[in-house]
């Protein structure tokens, strides 16, 4: 009986009798994703497992053509493995730094700017509007390049 | 990054900028943008109702901003928020153009110490590649758990 309540005409799949002109909802697609998303998405949901045999593929595959050479793969894993405090604790640490402070950083100020875009007053609204897509909502590697 | 300044003289303090802090100040400016858009699409993802109830309790605009419509948004910002978090690591290795020491240019630098094998590249750079990965990977998983738990479902 309450199955009845579910079935909004026009908006779920059951088929409202009518002569009278229906304006039907506007279709999303399926949950609302951008397309650009999907790939992403789709590599988000998929098994984890999928991934790291993926990822072990890709990085085996070039160890093929190095097993000709002379210089074998225990000498380069060796020296990668005396390396590795050395990338990691200076290297990678510092990635992390980066990330971290350009994360505060970005956030704090696209906080006001995201806030100046609601604004009501016309100047700070229009600055701010004006702003991110003609300087800054570019890819980051254009920063290195650029800047 | 080159146009930043590299030390910064006030009377007689010199104060010295390191230069992965010029990277930050370059990199933080495209995800200020586009922070500034997840918090405008939150705020607008509120629905209106909001905006109206607190107006009929006499809030003023500042107020139904920080204390009605914000705390709403919060919630809905972590998903995107993380996912520029993601992004941004992955395209920290982009400052080594510039020499600051991270993870690329240490790389490279090890590799050269070691005579440049070229055996050398898989190894390392697959590493790297590893590293970003394991940080990245677990925060995706993460995100697309929140999103499902604060979509809104129909």
């Amino acid at each position: 009986m309450f199955n009845n309540f579910n079935k909004i005409p026009g908006v779920t799949s059951f088929q409202s009798k009518t002569d009278l002109p229906v304006l039907l909802p506007y279709q999303a697609r399926s949950s609302g994703d951008p397309l650009d998303l999907r790939f992403s998405r789709w590599l988000a949901s998929s098994s984890p497992w999928l991934m790291f045999a993926l990822f072990l593929l890709v990085s085996l595959y070039p160890m093929a053509v190095m097993a000709q050479s002379k210089y074998t793969l225990e000498d380069a894993f060796s020296t990668l493995w005396r390396w590795l405090p050395f990338v990691v604790g200076s290297g990678f640490v510092m990635n992390l730094l980066i990330s971290f402070f350009t994360m505060l950083i970005g956030t704090a100020t696209g906080i006001l700017l995201g806030l100046g875009q609601i604004s009501l007053l016309p100047p700070v609204r229009k600055l701010s509007w004006f702003l991110p897509p003609n300087f800054f909502a570019i890819p980051p590697g254009w920063y290195c390049s650029l800047l | 990054m080159l146009t930043f300044p590299f030390e910064i003289e006030i009377g007689d303090s010199i104060t010295h900028i390191p230069d992965w802090m010029k990277a930050v100040f370059g990199l933080s400016l495209p995800i200020m943008a586009n922070i500034s858009e997840v918090v405008r699409g939150a705020v607008q993802s509120v629905p209106t109702g909001q905006w109206e109830a607190a107006e009929s309790l006499a809030y003023s605009r500042t107020q139904t901003i920080w204390k009605i419509i914000l705390p709403q948004c919060f919630k809905r910002m972590i998903p995107p928020w993380m996912n520029w978090y993601a992004i941004l690591t992955m395209a920290t290795p982009l400052v080594s153009l510039l020499g600051v020491e991270e993870i690329v240019t240490l790389s490279r630098q090890a590799m050269e110490a070691e005579d440049n094998h070229p055996e050398l590249l898989i190894p390392f750079f697959g590493f790297a590649l590893f590293l970003f990965f394991a940080y990245c990977y677990p925060i995706a998983r993460w995100t697309l758990k929140l999103e499902e738990r604060y979509s809104v479902k129909l």
